[in-house]
C-alpha cells in the first residue's frame, strides 16, 4: 500500500469525509448500545457491584489515550522524515483529543479508586505514568502555542512527542514490572485472551468502537479547521 | 456509589460533545472567513 499516496491533505480530508458518514452512524449505534449495556444489561461484579460499570468507561478511556499518542508520534515522526507539514498539522489536531481522554481515564480511575482501594490516588508506577502521559500530551499543546515561529514549535513538540514514546511501555508494563495497587491487565491483545466474562466483555467492545468514532469524528472536524487556517496562511 | 458512575458517564459525554460542538463550529466560522477572503 502506497502511504504517500494519502499525505496529499486534500485527497486525505476527501476520503476521510467521504468515510464520515459510515463514522458517525457507527458511534451514534455503538455508544448508545454501549452505554445500555454498561449501565444497565450487564451484571453486577460479585466483589464491586454497581462499581464494576466504571470499567466499561475507564478502560477505553486509557486504551483510547495511549492509542492517540501511538497515532501523534506517528504522525510527528512523519513530518520529521519526510518534511510534511500535514503530519504535524494532524498530530497537533490529535493533541487535545488525546489529553481529554488520559484525562477522562485518571477522573474516572480516581473515582473507581475511592470505593474499591478506599483513596482517590496513590503515586504507584501505573497511575504516575498515566499521569506522566497526560503532562506530556499537555506540555506537547503548550509547545505548540508558546513559539512566535510555528515550524520551529512543531518541530520541537514532534521530537517531545518521540521522547515521550519511552513513557508508553512503562504504562503498559508498570503493572508486571512493579508491586501496583492497580490490577494487571485482563485483556492481552498478543494472545488475544482474556480474563473477562463474555456478558461484561460485551459492553467494553461497545463502549471502546463507539468513543473510538467519536473521537474520528472530533479529529476530522479538527484536522478540516487546521488545514483551511494553514491554507489562509494564518499559521 | 451508582451515582458516581452515572455522573461520571454524564460528565465525559458532556465534556467530549461540547467539544466537538465548539470544533464545528469554529470550522463552520473557518469556512465563512475563508469564502469572505
Amino acid at each position: 500500500m502506497n502511504w504517500h499516496y494519502f499525505a496529499n491533505p486534500n485527497r486525505f480530508l476527501k476520503i476521510y469525509g467521504q468515510l464520515l458518514p459510515v463514522i458517525i452512524v457507527t458511534a451514534i449505534g455503538t455508544l448508545a448500545a454501549g452505554i445500555y449495556y454498561a449501565l444497565f444489561a450487564s451484571p453486577q461484579d460479585y466483589q464491586q457491584g454497581e462499581m464494576v460499570r466504571m470499567m466499561y468507561l475507564h478502560v477505553p478511556a486509557a486504551w483510547l489515550s495511549l492509542m492517540l499518542y501511538v497515532s501523534m508520534a506517528c504522525c510527528n515522526l512523519c513530518g520529521i522524515i519526510w518534511r510534511n507539514p500535514f503530519g504535524y498539522l494532524v498530530a497537533e489536531a490529535i493533541a487535545p483529543v488525546g489529553l481529554l481522554m488520559a484525562l477522562i481515564c485518571l477522573a474516572t480511575g480516581s473515582i473507581w479508586g475511592k470505593p474499591i482501594w478506599g483513596t482517590w490516588w496513590v503515586w504507584d508506577a501505573r497511575l504516575t505514568s498515566m499521569f506522566v502521559l497526560a503532562v506530556l500530551y499537555f506540555t506537547y499543546i503548550i509547545f505548540l502555542h508558546s513559539f512566535e515561529h510555528k515550524p520551529l514549535a512543531q518541530k520541537f513538540g514532534a521530537y517531545l512527542t518521540l521522547i515521550g514514546c519511552v513513557n508508553l511501555p512503562i504504562i503498559k508494563y508498570s503493572v508486571n514490572w512493579w508491586y501496583s495497587l492497580h490490577q494487571p491487565s485482563s485483556i492481552s491483545f498478543v494472545t488475544g485472551s482474556s480474563a473477562i466474562h463474555e456478558s461484561m466483555l460485551r459492553p467494553l467492545w461497545l463502549m471502546s468502537m463507539g468513543l473510538c468514532a467519536l473521537i474520528a469524528i472530533i479529529i476530522y472536524v479538527r484536522t478540516n479547521r487546521l488545514f483551511l487556517q494553514m491554507r489562509r496562511g494564518m499559521r | 456509589m451508582i451515582s458516581w458512575v452515572y455522573g461520571s458517564y454524564l460528565g465525559a459525554f458532556i465534556i467530549l460533545m461540547s467539544y466537538l460542538l465548539i470544533e464545528v463550529h469554529a470550522l463552520g466560522r473557518e469556512k465563512k472567513d475563508a469564502k469572505c477572503d
